[in-house]
């Protein structure tokens, strides 16, 4: 092989050779083309979930914390456009560097300690103005390959809006519990259960226990003894049903004292309601208690030292009259003693009723006016009571018709009182007539009605609503007024109303009034 | 006619009750002194008692209870009365035989006395 074949053979050695790392080297463009075109498209879907996302998302480079980027919600906080890429941070919104931002980045750049804070206030300046607004946000420092940190990834989260909210429950918590704190009511708050979860200062004062003593606990024991049947089935009837529960009760103090209470609770029903808590005002009453005692005991004596005297004018009126029948005749004698003694009569009889009236007034206002019970033909008892006021009543001109045969099971002797009572108003405010009209029907409803019709002075339409409240007594002409306490029909009302009955009035001014009054039938 | 004893605190009712059962024929004693009342029975041998519910402070239903647990004189009728109100239940459980409110009529204490003694009204 002559030198020149050798060196032409290395040559193409060497070409086929370069040949080679040229299509390794294209090759390897090829990768490198294809894993930037990758890196690129990971790069794009990086920054689109970033720029997309709604939280506050930025990069800070160096210890300069140079924005190498930043999304445009955490651009729109900062409130500086969008030219903020290449600034430092505290360039941006150097107000919020004493306000310790730039402690919380130190920390995470220098330290490599991630800081994360919540509903933390940051005052911002937007246009001009500073806001104060709440964020949770994260520092992340950021590392190389070596672990060297380069700068401070920063993810954060607008929630005013939230601690906003929560500042106001906050404030709203505080200001009801100093409400009921202020309140001069025992407030206690207890879980569907009856357990107690919340109760104010003056619930702990009166009973002198510990707010710990009180949560979780249902403690009937505080009660008196007599009265804690009657709250506990009161309290569980209304915690079936879910009603307002009203009730009077002695509570036990400190001292271990009862003292009367007032106890209102109210249940809380959530969206779907059911009952989660119920809210318990616990108002004393032992010294209006004690007043009542002291009026009702008062009233008592009074009624018993009023009636003692009439008894006793009331016996010797009716000897006198017994004795004139027995011993002579009113005609041979020149006074007319029989029909004084008459008018005696029924003016002592006035007086019974009024000291009786004062004494049902009071029974009521105690809630004491019992009823007893029975049954009986109610025509028959309306015939009885209409003979005796009829003898009891000389020029009363009476007359009583029955469309309607029943028995009811009611209070006999209230029931009479309450046709004296209309038959005497009758009278009273008939000033020119004495005609008084009785009738039993039947209501049509279950009900037996008795009404009493008068041909007096009649009731103006706005006082016929008046009429049947305590102390309201009817205005004649000339503005004088007609005798009594103002009290006989509102007991009536109340009488008639305890007997699930009805009561009602029709009257015409000057033509006069009818009363009317219902009662259940006795159906068995 | 029955011997009657009237046990009332108050002097007029006293007298006012024994006026009334007087004129209708019976023969009266009036006291004024409730812890007397069995001697009192016994001495004038009573055969109805008129004891009122309270007299000077002392419960007429105690002496009620009192003489009725008393062989010698627990036959003797007793009718309790009183102006205070819804006592009649309790006068009963006593063993009143019956009772009488105040202000009463005439006719209803005669009646009452004619029921227990109808021979003797």
């Amino acid at each position: 092989m002559s030198p020149d074949q050798r060196r032409i053979e290395e040559l193409e050695r060497k070409l086929n050779e370069r040949t080679k790392e040229v299509e390794q080297l294209q090759a390897n463009a090829s990768y490198l083309e294809r894993e930037n075109l990758k890196l690129k498209e990971e790069n794009q879907q990086y920054k689109g979930v970033i720029f997309s996302s709604a939280s506050l998302i930025t990069y800070l480079k160096g210890p300069e914390y140079i924005i190498e980027f930043a999304n445009e919600p955490i651009r729109n906080v900062w409130g500086k456009g969008d030219q903020v890429v290449g600034k430092p941070l505290f360039e941006v919104i150097p107000e919020v560097r004493e306000q310790g931002i730039e402690d919380y980045l130190n920390q995470a750049f220098y330290k490599g300690e991630p800081f994360h804070a919540q509903s933390l206030p940051v005052e911002h300046n937007v246009n001009g103005e500073l806001i104060k607004s709440y964020f949770d946000f994260s520092y992340m420092p950021q590392r190389n390959d070596d672990g060297e940190i380069l700068g401070i990834g920063v993810i954060a989260l607008d929630v005013t809006s939230q601690a906003l909210l929560h500042e106001k429950i906050r404030n709203s918590e505080r200001q009801f519990r100093e409400l009921v704190n202020f309140m001069p009511h025992k407030i206690t708050v207890v879980n569907s259960e009856g357990k107690g979860i919340f109760c104010n200062q003056n619930w702990l004062d009166y009973t002198g226990k510990s707010f710990m003593e009180f949560i979780g606990q249902t403690d009937f024991e505080m009660f008196h003894p007599d009265d804690r049947k009657k709250v506990s089935s009161e309290a569980k009837n209304c915690f079936f049903k879910g009603e307002i529960l009203d009730i009077e009760a002695r509570i036990e103090d400190k001292n271990g004292d009862y003292k009367w209470h007032l106890i209102k609770a109210t249940p809380i029903k959530d969206g779907e309601e059911q009952v989660t808590s119920w809210i318990t005002s616990s108002t004393e009453i032992q010294k209006i208690k004690e007043d009542e005692k002291r009026k009702e005991d008062f009233l008592k004596l009074v009624s018993h030292e009023l009636k003692t005297p009439v008894t006793s004018i009331k016996g010797y009126v009716q000897l006198l009259l017994a004795t004139l029948s027995k011993k002579a005749n009113e005609e041979n004698n020149p006074l007319p003693v029989k029909t004084y003694l008459h008018r005696m009569e029924n003016q002592v009889e006035r007086l019974i009723r009024l000291i009786s009236e004062m004494l049902d007034l009071s029974r009521i206002e105690q809630n004491e006016l019992e009823l007893r019970y029975e049954k009986f033909n109610l025509n028959k008892h309306v015939e009885e009571i209409v003979q005796d006021l009829t003898c009891s009543s000389i020029n009363l001109d009476l007359k009583l018709s029955h469309d309607f045969n029943c028995e009811v099971y009611a209070d006999k002797d209230r029931i009479g009182q309450v046709i004296i009572n209309f038959v005497n108003n009758a009278l009273k405010y008939s000033p020119d007539s004495n005609k008084v009209e009785i009738s039993v029907y039947d209501h049509k409803d279950g009900q037996v009605a008795i009404s009493v019709k008068d041909f007096g002075i009649g009731i103006a339409k706005k006082e016929q609503d008046q009429i049947f409240k305590k102390f309201y007594r009817i205005s004649g002409n000339k503005d004088d007024t007609y005798a009594g306490f103002g009290i006989g029909l509102y007991l009536s009302n109340e009488i008639i109303e305890r007997h699930q009955g009805k009561i009602y009035v029709k009257s015409e001014k000057g033509k006069g009034s009818k009363f009317t009054f219902t009662l259940p039938i006795n159906q068995n | 006619m029955a011997k009657i004893l009237i046990v009332d605190d108050d002097h007029t009712i006293g007298l006012m009750l024994k006026d009334i059962l007087e004129f209708n024929g019976h023969e009266v004693t009036v006291s004024q002194e409730p812890r007397k009342t069995k001697e009192n029975l016994v001495q004038n041998d009573i055969e109805l008692l008129l004891l009122d519910k309270l007299i000077s402070g002392v419960d007429g239903t105690d002496v009620c209870k009192m003489l009725k647990k008393d062989p010698d004189v627990a036959h003797i009728p007793v009718i309790m009365m009183s102006a205070l109100h819804n006592v009649d239940e309790i006068c009963k459980e006593a063993g009143a035989t019956d009772f009488l409110s105040k202000p009463f009529d005439m006719e209803a204490l005669t009646s009452k006395i004619d029921e227990i003694y109808p021979e003797k009204g």
